[in-house]
């Protein structure tokens, strides 16, 4: 099944090309094209932030396969992501 | 050495959740409702994770944070606000000048300010689905 991941940033999150084409790196070496990740700005859509109980920025949400999991901190570490996404990380 | 937080809010609800989540924890926690006095000690102090209210009695949000990234770049900045279009908007301005900070949901309660505090200082946290609010 198609792992469907929700990141909520501020758009000037820290280095924030630099954090997103990281979690994108952690993504591709790990689920392959086996997913998809919608990136939110807060300051643009505040709205789905608050429909999705956001509470801080910024947050992955791992939406399916269910059960939903959030993850909050450091999410461009990628032991600690594919940890709280329960996969392995490749070699 | 222990990591030390700031907290700039004239919210006495606020500084108190700060306070009940913080105190007694290895980190340092210093507090103050000025955000002049939040810049001084910005200048004067090694800081490693600012929480600070999106409105403050003495200066606004975002020329306080304008001056602390002018002299600090990289510390973690949390702005406690509510998820809503008027407020977003009062930050729209640091977004086209590439001033980095963050979001924390108001109100915010004990332990989501001790979850993220860990979270950001210390790594990674996994939490179930809808547990911070």
């Amino acid at each position: 099944m198609k792992t469907l991941l929700k990141l909520y940033i501020v758009g000037n999150t820290f280095q924030p090309n630099h954090a997103v084409t990281k979690l994108k790196d952690i993504c591709d070496s790990n689920l392959g094209s086996d997913y998809e990740l919608e990136i939110i700005d807060v300051l643009e859509h505040p709205e789905l932030a608050e429909k999705d109980n956001i509470v801080v920025t910024p947050t992955l949400i791992k939406m399916m396969p269910t059960p939903v999991k959030i993850l909050i901190g450091d999410l461009y570490n990628a032991k600690a992501l594919l940890l709280g996404l329960e996969k392995e990380e490749q070699e | 050495m222990s990591k030390t937080i700031l907290v700039i809010d004239d919210n006495k609800t606020i500084m108190s959740a700060f306070r009940f989540a913080l105190e007694g924890t290895p980190y340092t926690l210093i507090t103050t409702s000025k955000g002049g006095e939040g810049v001084a000690c910005v200048r004067s102090k090694q800081i490693d994770l600012i929480y600070m209210d999106i409105e403050m009695e003495d200066a606004s949000v975002v020329d306080t944070l304008r001056e602390i990234r002018s002299h600090d770049k990289s510390v973690p900045i949390y702005i406690i606000t509510p998820f809503e279009q008027k407020f977003m908007d009062m930050l729209l301005p640091l977004k086209s000048e590439g001033i980095s900070f963050d979001l924390l949901n108001k109100p915010c309660n004990i332990d989501a300010i001790t979850l993220i505090t860990e979270s950001v200082l210390d790594g990674i946290n996994y939490l179930k689905g809808g547990f911070l609010k």
